[in-house]
């Protein structure tokens, strides 16, 4: 069990560098359909590089006492300022689907703290009256959303416990084929954002931490992934993997087709 | 009862096409043809038998109500667990 809640209290200010690449493929490319729409999704950090406090990084801290595979829920107020480092507006409070902020403590050493974590954001990139709205009818159609939604970022904090220097700090889109939905005032597609990463200036990183007690990076991930997730339960195989258990153990394909990942917020 | 009685797949449309080229295996392809064949628009749900016949095509769309929805697809897949073929997706 460890006690991370001072361990950053004389940590040093750390330079955040934004890198947002451009949208490189899309299902109907409507990222280029017009001039307006050409703009509207022409992105990029609204600010490039940013030096954060030591202690702003609490927010990724559990309020108690933990051990390697304890999952703690991030303060959607606390972490939603780093993503304003993309874009003024980014909000936890998402229009669809699952909502929320995790973190887990993956590997503990007496010197070291490697805690992963997830955030599920979106961002308005702007806003019109809708027309079609009416007195009385549904208050959140009242407004129009151009929209930019990430299948999540996944991200990791490494602390030295003994200096409370922040070693790494990471916060990154998965550069999955179809990673964003995008919505314009009600029309939407699937598209590609190779790389939408924030990452800390590195510093004094270890190459060889003897981790007294440690899970993989893919057990940590799926850990967070079920604490969003009931379906996550499921064993989802790719469709190779998945025909061939299915030829082996003669049991029915049961296949769901979607635009998206199912298991994130871009589907 | 999924992980127990079916092998479980999330395909991406965009990924069809290439899952379809008989370069990813003549199976994998007759697999994600039959898948693509009867997509509906826009998220679809399909159970396949091992030699990839039609046993359960639910499209999304057409699932009932939200407060109904778990239980009637929990029917649907007991039922296509036991082979029994159920096609909705022409009833609409």
């Amino acid at each position: 069990m460890i006690d991370l809640n001072n361990v950053l209290k004389n940590s040093a200010s750390l330079e955040v560098h934004a890198h947002w690449d451009p949208i490189a493929d899309a299902t109907y490319n409507l990222h280029k359909n017009s001039p307006e729409n050409t703009e509207l999704f022409d992105l990029s950090p609204n600010e490039p590089v940013r030096e954060y406090k030591g202690e702003v990084f609490n927010a990724f801290l559990p309020s108690s006492s933990v051990t390697v595979g304890d999952i703690w829920e991030l303060n959607l107020d606390s972490v939603i300022p780093f993503l304003s480092q993309f874009h003024p507006g980014a909000k936890g409070k998402l229009r669809h689907g699952q909502e929320g902020a995790f973190a887990c403590l993956r590997a503990l050493s007496p010197d070291y703290a490697d805690i992963i974590f997830r955030i599920h954001a979106e961002f308005t990139l702007a806003t019109r009256p809708n027309p079609d709205w009416k007195q009385g009818s549904d208050r959140r159609r009242q407004v129009d959303e151009a929209r930019f939604i990430p299948s999540q970022y996944a991200g990791r904090l490494l602390i030295n416990l003994k200096t409370g220097v922040i070693c790494d700090f990471s916060l990154a889109l998965p550069p999955r084929n179809s990673n964003v939905d995008i919505n314009d005032f009600g029309y939407a597609d699937m598209v590609f954002v190779p790389r939408m990463e924030l990452l800390a200036t590195p510093t004094q990183t270890p190459d060889d931490i003897k981790w007294r007690d440690v899970m993989t990076p893919e057990e940590a991930r799926k850990a967070l992934e079920l604490k969003l997730y009931k379906f996550a339960e499921i064993n989802w195989l790719p469709l190779e993997a998945a025909v061939a258990e299915s030829e082996k153990t003669q049991r029915p394909l049961h296949a769901v087709l979607t635009w998206g990942p199912l298991i994130d917020e871009s589907c | 009862m999924l992980n127990e009685n079916f092998v479980n797949t999330c395909v991406l449309l965009r990924d069809l096409p290439e899952l379809i080229k008989a370069s990813k295996g003549q199976r994998v392809s007759l697999f994600a043809k039959t898948l693509k064949d009867h997509f509906v628009y826009p998220v679809d749900i399909q159970v396949l038998s091992s030699e990839a016949e039609m046993i359960m095509h639910q499209p999304d769309k057409d699932l009932p109500e939200r407060n109904h929805r778990t239980e009637y697809y929990l029917t649907l897949l007991a039922s296509a667990a036991k082979g029994e073929v159920i096609d909705f997706s022409r009833e609409k």
